[in-house]
């Protein structure tokens, strides 16, 4: 009997609570925070209080050259390793902070019906891999001021060749 | 004293119990009529809209928003674009596809919208597109302005399929030409006729439809470069350098085709004005020499 009630209690709690459980919009949509124990090679946000998101401000956050130069770094480096059983869509979402340094770095990986899914380690990798070797990134800036935001770059796989890059 | 232990758990139990439900019911809004709640609904989804699109809040109310009223398809829409603009794909599906259920007719056109400039699904676009026709027969649908015809064309130049990308601009022609006019048909269409002839090799034709883009309007960069292309590849070098003049100056100006938040299809670069530039200002000196 006891246990039963237990069990009512904990069941009316949790439905009374879910709007706020399921999702508590905590922040705006897409802000990445941090969760995890260890630093990205000690990556810092400027302004804790305020991650921006990088297509506002009066200039965007983003690659500082043009797109056609990511294009050629991307292309030129890729290398499926002869996975070619991949087709859809990678996404590394990370922050860009006010010095243009970029860290805590998420990993979005969807098929091509855009559900979840999970590729082959060694190509998330290596897209990773490769996004952090960038270091030329601008930061999100409004009146002369630059500001923290979140970016992300959409890789687009189709039988394990790179066919889009979305930026 | 055990007793009295024992009634205060009791109490403190039935008090529990109480609140929940209080709460349950009040997220539930089961107490309210189906006409309250889809009111209600709107007002939230309404009062969102002046709220920062994606901030804690504006979600918070969207989120009620389609709890009031889960045929809300506008809630949904609107719930599906802070995703869509954060890479956050899965997200941004599962409510569009909420959206699209609730009301295909207003949305579906819109997913093909998304599909095509930001994830350049254009198969996924394309089964989108068709479906939309399907479900307003006799009648050319929208898609944030844009015909779903000139829609197509992009798709299937996107998939390599030239023939049929012609075949809709075409018809997105046509369809606008009787409607509004000659001088209002979107110029990009004209680029992209253009842009297909140039990959078909037939140069003239290119030229009549890069010309016809800039008829009304100044156009891009991008008009000028394939021009230069075109004249270059029919053996008029000094046309096509005068091109690439007009197309660096335009560039320059940041007048040329760009896409809303990713690359445009078929987008140039300066590189390749530059380069194209080099390749005739060399053959030039060499024709000087010789």
């Amino acid at each position: 009997m006891g246990k039963a009630l237990l069990y009512i209690i904990t069941f009316c709690s949790i439905t009374s609570c879910d709007y706020y459980l399921i999702n508590p919009h905590k922040h705006h949509v897409g802000v990445i925070e941090d969760n995890s124990i260890w630093k990205d090679d000690g990556f810092e946000l400027c302004f804790e209080e305020k991650i921006f998101p990088g297509y506002y401000g009066r200039q965007n956050s983003g690659f500082s050259k043009s797109r056609d130069t990511l294009n050629n770094y991307f292309n030129d480096r890729y290398d499926n390793n002869g996975f070619t059983n991949i087709s859809g869509y990678i996404t590394i979402r990370f922050i860009i902070n006010c010095k243009g340094k970029i860290g805590r770095f998420k990993i979005k990986q969807v098929g091509p019906d855009f559900r979840n899914t999970k590729f082959n380690d060694y190509i998330t990798n290596h897209i990773l891999e490769m996004v952090k070797g960038i270091q030329t990134w601008n930061p999100v800036r409004f009146q002369g001021y630059d500001y923290d935001s979140f970016y992300h770059i959409t890789f687009k796989l189709d039988n394990g060749e790179l066919t889009e890059i979305l930026s | 004293m055990g007793s009295l232990q024992k009634y205060c758990l009791s109490l403190f139990i039935v008090l529990c119990v109480m609140s929940s439900c209080n709460n349950l019911s009040n997220e539930t809004y089961y107490h309210m009529s189906d006409e309250l709640r889809k009111s209600k609904s709107m007002e939230y989804t309404a009062l969102a809209g002046l709220i920062e699109r994606g901030s804690p809040k504006s979600m918070r109310l969207l989120e009620k928003a389609v709890r009031l009223d889960p045929n809300n398809d506008r809630a949904w829409r609107e719930l599906s674009l802070p995703y869509l603009y954060a890479g956050m794909i899965k997200e941004w599906n599962e409510n569009i596809t909420k959206a699209i259920e609730a009301n295909p007719q207003a949305w579906q056109s819109w997913r093909a919208h998304d599909r095509m400039y930001y994830f350049r699904d254009y198969a996924g676009a394309l089964y989108d597109l068709d479906a939309t026709d399907t479900l307003t027969k006799n009648q050319v649908d929208y898609a944030q302005n844009t015909s779903v015809d000139f829609l197509r064309g992009v798709c299937y130049l996107g998939m390599h399929d030239y023939p049929k990308s012609e075949e809709y601009f075409n018809i997105y022609i046509e369809d606008e030409r009787s409607k509004v006019g000659d001088k209002f048909i979107d110029e990009t269409a004209f680029l992209y006729l253009g842009i297909i002839s140039l990959y078909k090799d037939r140069y003239d034709e290119a030229i009549l439809y890069l010309k016809r883009g800039i008829k009304y309007e100044d156009g891009y960069a991008d008009y000028h470069y394939h021009l230069a292309r075109a004249y270059c590849y029919l053996g008029n070098n000094e046309k096509a350098l005068k091109e690439t003049e007009i197309a660096l100056q335009k560039f320059d100006d940041n007048n040329h085709l760009q896409g809303y938040r990713y690359e445009a299809l078929e987008q140039i670069y300066r590189t390749q004005i530059t380069e194209l530039r080099d390749v005739l200002l060399a053959d030039s000196l060499k024709l000087a020499s010789v």
